[in-house]
């Protein structure tokens, strides 16, 4: 009876949707647009990325837990990130599952099936290092029935399988050719392709991935360290998050981090530089850290952070530096670099070295970074062993990404490293933060626990040790 | 032939010839012919609504009666629902609640007039706003999500309870019951067992009020005026301290934090502001209504129009209502029949007072508290003083300086066609129309004193919103009586029906306004997105009902409804609401002692199903949405991203209930006294339950079926006419009703906890906690056990953090670990009552009349938020009187804190200092009226007039120490009710009328 067959008007179903390549393009958007959430990279993934480590500090009691290593269940960015993370993921799963049945034009269509499938394995391998083996979710979410919101945890084997699986699609189908961090690209893809081989000690797949970045010509350093910021779109970027500074996209993190003003409110900031870094910085005086002014109020003209001297104890002090536009109360037009040069140049060099010890090539690709940094190129005598030139490679990282959200990562990354092959020794990795913070080097703290919202209501997950 | 007292000719008048089975009935123009045995005896006239007549026959061959009104047995016909039926054979429990008693009081709705008037109907006004709606409930709260209102079937059409407030400034939201004008309305019958309501089916879990307006009768045509003028005041001022008290307390509580006092010469303060007295008034309420009835044998009508206005007793605050009224009855040819009800209304809601809300969003009745004395109204400038110690807006300001009106048009109203195919089968279809369209226009001006400190580009607001809904309505139903002798009476009812709704929405908004001189949109000029919405539902109904009854001794009555919903999936949209009553009049067998004491009894019982569908027209749907934009290389690109989970497996939530009732009838039926105890349990809860996050959703919660939640309760109405004299002696009758019910919580789910059990779901909110035993609404907080009154004792008691000092509170350590925390909050408190009365008695002698209701509400608990405020002591606010006992070290013996700022110990966190018993009896109304002698009124033409005189809430006994016990600041919640937060007050009414009847 046609009484009952009232469909909702000003929404869209699934049955009148995904109709013409009009409906792929916006449902691909969409995908994109879950890239600005608070829980993604618009605030927690950089928090996640930072608090704990050895770069930065603060007085905020909202991330505490995350600098003091006593996260539970509850903490609030443990349920974000895990959250937005798959809003992400459904997202691309419903580009996935919907796009290859429209009639459109067979390049385009692909094109957007390869971006998908990238979002969906950036979101992936994010969790994945953070939380471990997690659900896989391939389909997008239409149902609450138990049988399909109730999902087990995949192990790390298979959630890293499907990564692998997805970037191949993507490289496959994705732009050719394309320099722009607008949209991921296929050398966007090799780039992180790069990123999950080295997390997964892969190291002659890793090289290669970023061989293919670095060798593909499309990217050039930004010759001043400095210009390189606030992130829009430069030639360095591989992919960059495009924040629009509206409604349609506010990035948050920036009044975050930055004194007021130009911050729109006063308050304990996060992701404060440590003074150990500072020092560290300093004493390596390179362009990334180096004064460039005077001691001013204007404050030391850094790259990364800035001197603050505001009456207001919130206010006064280091404080990061690398999104630097007005705010305009927790609305930043800045973007956020995903995947840059530099950071693929220093994936290339620690690929090569674990894979084969101190090379040429891998002394090239360290080298463009240092020089760019203003520092001297080093020749193969000063780091000629392999663990010298990890060491090289760790300090690279450490200062080239500062407060870029890479630093607990690449502390994971080393952690599990050291754990996997007896013999390696990274200067420092994540335990020996944890062992600062909690007394002991306990292991379970590299994972996050799962939400406890999860474990409340999926009754097939199992909590990870030790939480 | 045999006709009424008023000419009209009667159909169906049963006659019998004395001590035989001989009889007939009148033909549909009054008409009988019946052969005798013989030309002597005495014939049995009798029909319901008139007084039985026995006529000797002496041997005529043409007796022409005319039969008299039985004002008593009229009253007795009960609407249950696609039609009627005459009290003493009614099987379910059904109340009644005539004009009389609805008409005597100055109210904008016939809502509010229910109060106290019978039993198991739980009344209450949340706010005393002008227009703003009244929560009815019968027999207590069956759901946790859904509405728990009743459904309203106004001459038939049944109409949905609330308007969606598109613009808010507060909660108040404007009332669609007020349409009516309670003058219009002939009787109110309140179907309370789901034996009752189950003709209503999938709409009548939480009960039906079928009202019915009044219609022409066959006769001179009648004009009434019905006029009456008052005012309103606040009942009480709450007392507060003044200038000098507040810098006191100020400053006692700046030292005791460490910073230095806020006045440094407390001998010459400025101002001495009250902030009360500045924002009430005495506000008039006035009513003009005048109505044309009458008819002929073939046409029926009347008309009415009528204009009701209150102004609020807060500045800038009112109602006002102009309503036509039109029924019609056309006799066309001897078996056909058509008319119409219409009811036509324009409703103006003032809704500017912010009133529910709190001190962060400038709400005005809390600010009116806690705005401090020591601060002018307004600067010598002109502009609006603001508390110098933290923004507090200038509730005065905020009322003057805010405008916001919802004007709306309704029209409820059907048009129906009776045909009678045979003498005892007739059919009847009607068409009906719930429309209504309502304007909201805010302007908030520049001079606001919120955004006083603002840039002045972004000062000034403008919003304009529209709601249009249309719900259709056909129904067709066929009515048979069945001749089946004396002893068997058999009504068959057999129907369908099918209903629509489609309602559009939008609104837009403008900021920044150069002047106020011109308050539209267009003047403003930073715009922000505009937005509509459109949703539609529809309802495809079957419905029968077989009443029977055995030489009016044995009574059955059985119903069934099937609803189908577009708001559930193909696979569950039916269903089926069956339904059994049974009666049995003990007073009718023959064993029954004829007696003078009891002179009729009846035993009922019922048991049925009722649903109950109201969750958002699309809860099924998996959909998506736009909005997911983001920044591409040509600009901002629109996204559409998945944005509900649907649920093709939603049913309605299902009520059954069983109910056994007495009913008896004492001294001639001079004490009548209705007992009835039921049991109701709601099945199949629509409660939203979270979703793991993995599932991907952006609302990480979906609508499904589970809980169960149970009210049983009793209740007793006794009518007693206590005096009765004939002629113009003293009349004293009695009206009582009391009624208790009890509410739990069965089931709301399972999760798994930390150790991975699967335990018990419970729902925390703010101040409240819905868990399995527990009744909804529960308040969850912490227990006060004293205040500390030394460093020993701080440090010998369980660990409170932030450094507690003496003359703060201590809190229990409830779950004995040694530390105060979350885990430490129980139970404190219970919003329902534990039972709720009314009483009326009205006397009459000569023309005069005097009446009086008495109402209250017995063992319910309100939290009482307003103080953690103004007694919190820790915030620049003005403090009641009650702080001026605070603890000081010399002054220890005290329940009340210490004065600190920012109230380290968190001594104002939600505890039981703020739990208050809402226990109250209230002198509701009192009316006080004379009826001018027929003799000299006629000489002016007139056939009769009453004056009156009312007063509304004139006495209140109580303990709560707020403005009024009848409060709610969430009155549209199922969890949240009993709570005090800048709740406008009910007002105190003194009214003067006259009813002239031409």
């Amino acid at each position: 009876c046609q009484v009952l067959e009232k469909t909702p008007l000003p929404s869209i179903t699934p049955e009148n949707f995904f109709q013409n390549a009009d409906d792929a393009e916006s449902a691909l958007t969409a995908a994109y647009d879950a890239l600005q959430q608070a829980g993604t990279y618009g605030q927690d993934l950089n928090t996640v990325g930072e608090m704990p480590s050895d770069n930065v500090t603060s007085t905020n009691g909202d991330v505490n837990a995350l600098e003091r290593i006593l996260w539970t269940p509850q903490t609030s960015q443990v349920n974000n990130v895990f959250q937005a993370a798959y809003i992400g993921i459904n997202r691309a799963n419903a580009v996935l599952n919907y796009v290859p049945n429209i009639q459109m034009d067979t390049v385009r269509r692909n094109q957007i099936l390869a971006e998908a499938s990238f979002l969906r394995a950036l979101h992936y391998f994010n969790l994945v290092r953070l939380y471990g083996g997690v659900p896989l979710r391939l389909t997008p979410t239409e149902s609450g029935q138990s049988s399909i919101v109730n999902l087990a945890r995949s192990t790390d084997e298979q959630v890293y399988a499907q990564i692998v699986s997805d970037l191949q699609l993507a490289e496959q189908w994705a732009t050719p050719g394309s320099a722009s961090p607008i949209r991921v690209s296929k050398t966007a893809v090799n780039a992180l392709q790069a990123k999950v081989f080295l997390t997964r000690r892969q190291w002659a797949q890793a090289a290669a991935a970023a061989n293919r970045v670095i060798s593909s010509g499309l990217y050039q350093l930004v010759p001043n360290f400095n210009a390189l910021f606030p992130p829009e779109n430069k030639p360095e970027s591989i992919f960059e998050v495009q924040f629009a500074g509206n409604a349609d996209g506010g990035f948050i993190l920036p009044d975050l981090l930055l004194p007021s003003p130009p911050a729109t409110y006063s308050f304990p900031k996060f992701n404060i530089p440590t003074n150990e870094l500072i020092q560290y910085a300093d004493t390596v005086n390179d362009q990334r850290w180096r004064f460039t002014g005077e001691v001013v109020s204007a404050g030391r003209n850094h790259a990364s952070f800035v001197l603050s001297t505001s009456s207001n104890a919130n206010d006064n002090g280091y404080f990061v530096y690398k999104w630097r536009s007005p705010p305009n109360a927790f609305n930043s037009p800045d973007n956020y670099y995903v995947l840059r040069l530099a950071d693929v140049l220093l994936m290339q060099a620690e690929a090569l070295n674990e894979q084969n010890g101190p090379s040429q090539a891998a002394l090239t690709a360290l080298n463009a970074v240092r020089t760019r940094a203003g520092l001297p190129a080093l020749t193969l005598a000063t780091v000629s062993t392999q663990q010298a030139f990890r060491v090289e490679v760790d300090r690279q990282r450490r200062l080239e990404l500062a407060f870029e959200g890479e630093r607990w990562f690449d502390l994971l990354r080393y952690a599990r490293h050291e754990l996997a092959q007896p013999g390696v020794a990274h200067e420092v990795t994540a335990l020996d933060i944890i062992q600062q913070q909690r007394g002991t080097p306990d292991v379970n703290y590299l994972l996050f626990p799962f939400p406890q919202t999860e474990i409340n209501n999926n009754a097939l997950v199992q909590q990870n040790p030790g939480y | 032939k045999v006709t009424s007292d008023n000419g009209e000719s009667l159909p169906g008048v049963s006659i019998q010839l004395r001590g035989t089975t001989t009889g007939t009935t009148t033909d549909p123009n009054g008409n009988y012919s019946l052969t005798l045995p013989a030309a002597s005896g005495t014939l049995v006239f009798s029909f319901i609504g008139f007084q039985t007549q026995e006529v000797p026959i002496n041997n005529r061959p043409t007796i022409n009666v005319t039969l008299a009104t039985d004002v008593q047995a009229l009253s007795e016909v009960v609407v249950v629902g696609y039609g009627t039926q005459r009290r003493q054979e009614l099987t379910t429990a059904v109340t009644s609640v005539g004009a009389q008693a609805i008409q005597r009081q100055p109210v904008a709705g016939f809502d509010q007039a229910l109060q106290g008037q019978a039993p198991g109907i739980q009344v209450t006004a949340p706010t005393g706003a002008p227009g703003a709606g009244i929560n009815i409930r019968i027999r207590g709260n069956n759901s946790i999500s859904l509405t728990n209102s009743p459904l309203y079937v106004i001459d038939g059409v049944p109409v949905l309870p609330t308007y969606d407030q598109e613009l808010g400034i507060g909660n108040q939201r404007p009332n669609p019951l007020n349409t009516l004008n309670p003058n219009d309305i002939e009787s109110i019958d309140v179907l309370k067992d789901a034996a009752a309501a189950a003709i209503y089916g999938l709409r009548a879990s939480n009960g039906v009020v079928v009202i019915t307006t009044k219609r022409g009768k066959t006769g001179q045509p009648q004009v009434s005026l019905n006029v009456y003028y008052g005012t309103q005041q606040l009942r009480r001022k709450i007392e507060l301290l003044n200038a000098r008290q507040f810098a006191e307390y100020f400053n006692e509580a700046n030292v005791a934090a460490g910073n230095p006092p806020a006045f440094t010469d407390l001998n010459n303060l400025p101002y001495n502001t009250d902030w009360q007295d500045a924002v009430y008034r005495t506000g008039p309420i006035q009513n003009y209504q005048i109505s044309l009835s009458g008819g002929t044998d073939r046409t029926k009508y009347y008309v009415s129009g009528g204009y009701f206005k209150q102004t609020g007793i807060l500045l800038n605050s009112g109602f006002d209502r102009y309503n036509f009224k039109l029924n019609l009855d056309q006799q066309m040819g001897d078996r056909f029949r058509l008319g119409t009800s219409l009811n036509l209304s324009r409703t103006n809601n003032n809704t500017s007072v912010r009133s529910e809300l709190g001190l962060q969003n400038s709400g005005t009745v809390l600010g009116a508290l806690a705005q401090i004395p020591t601060i002018p109204i307004r600067n010598p400038n002109g502009s609006y003083a603001i508390n110098p110690f933290q923004q507090l807006d200038n509730p005065v300001g905020n009322l003057l300086e805010t405008n916001n009106r919802a004007i709306i048009y309704q029209v409820i109203g059907n048009v129906y066609g009776e045909l009678d195919i045979l003498p005892n089968l007739s059919l009847r279809s009607s068409l009906g129309i719930d429309f209504r369209t309502q304007l909201e226009n805010q302007f908030i001006t520049r001079n606001y004193p919120g955004t006083q400190n603002a840039s002045p580009a972004t000062r000034g607001s403008a919003s304009t919103a529209t709601n249009q809904q249309v719900v259709w309505l056909w129904e067709n139903t066929l009515t048979y009586d069945p001749e089946l002798g004396n002893d068997h009476k058999l009504t068959l009812l057999g129907g369908q029906s099918v209903q629509s709704s489609d309602r559009f929405t939008s609104r837009a908004s403008v900021t920044g306004f150069p002047s106020n001189a011109v308050p539209y949109l267009s003047a403003g000029t930073q715009f922000t997105a505009p937005s509509s919405y459109q949703d539609q539902w529809g309802l495809l109904s079957f419905f029968a009902r077989a009443i029977y009854n055995y030489q009016e001794r044995y009574l059955a009555t059985l119903s069934l409804r099937a609803d189908g919903s577009s708001r559930f999936a193909p696979n569950n949209r039916f269903g089926y609401f069956p339904a059994l009553s049974l009666g049995w009049r003990v007073s009718r067998e023959t064993f029954f002692p004829q007696s003078k004491v009891v002179n009729d009894l009846k035993l009922r019982v019922s048991y049925g199903a009722n649903g109950n569908q109201e969750i958002g027209a699309y809860q099924r749907f998996s959909t998506y949405a736009s909005g997911a934009n983001y920044a591409g290389s040509g600009g901002i690109q629109g996204g559409i991203a998945p944005q509900q989970i649907g649920n093709t497996d939603l049913r309605w939530e299902t009520t059954k209930q069983f109910n056994v009732g007495v009913d008896i009838g004492l001294f001639n039926n001079r004490l009548t006294a209705t007992l009835d105890a039921y049991h109701k349990r709601t099945t199949d809860l629509l409660t939203n339950v979270p979703l793991p996050f993995n599932a991907g959703a952006q609302n990480p919660q979906i609508i499904q079926n589970i809980g169960d939640i149970q009210n049983k309760g009793l209740e007793l109405g006794i009518n007693s006419t206590n005096i009765e004299s004939q002629g113009n002696g003293l009349n004293w009758t009695t009206n009582f009703n009391i009624s208790l019910n009890r509410n739990k919580v069965l089931d709301i789910g399972t999760l798994r906890n930390e150790q991975g059990q699967e335990v018990d779901r419970q729902i925390i909110g703010d101040f409240t906690i819905t868990r399995k035993g527990e009744p909804l609404g529960a308040f969850y907080g912490y227990v006060v056990q004293g205040i500390f009154e030394s460093q020993q004792e701080i440090t010998q008691a369980p660990t409170q953090p932030n450094n507690p000092q003496p003359g703060d509170i201590r809190f229990a350590d409830l779950n004995g670990d040694g530390v105060i925390d979350a885990n430490d909050r129980a139970v404190i408190g219970n919003p329902n009552p534990d039972f709720f009365a009314g009483l009326t008695n009205t006397f009459t002698y000569k023309g005069f009349e005097l009446s009086f209701l008495f109402q209250g509400s017995f063992g319910n608990d309100i939290f009482n938020q307003n103080r953690m405020s103004i007694e919190g002591m820790s915030d620049p606010f003005n403090q009641t009187a009650r702080v001026l006992t605070r603890w000081r070290p010399d002054n220890t013996n005290t329940d009340i804190p210490r004065a600190v700022r920012y109230d380290p110990n968190q001594n104002n966190r939600f505890s039981t200092r703020f739990v208050e018993s809402g226990t109250y009896t209230r002198l509701k109304n009192l009316t006080v009226a004379y009826t001018l002698p027929t003799k000299t009124v006629q000489r002016a033409r007139i056939s009769s007039a009453r004056i009156y005189l009312t007063g509304q809430n004139l006495l209140t006994f109580t303990n709560y120490t707020g403005y009024d016990p009848e409060v709610s600041a969430d009155p549209f919640s199922s969890v949240g009710f009993g709570r005090d937060y800048g709740v406008y007050p009910q007002a105190r009414t003194y009214t003067a009328g006259i009813t002239v009847n031409f």
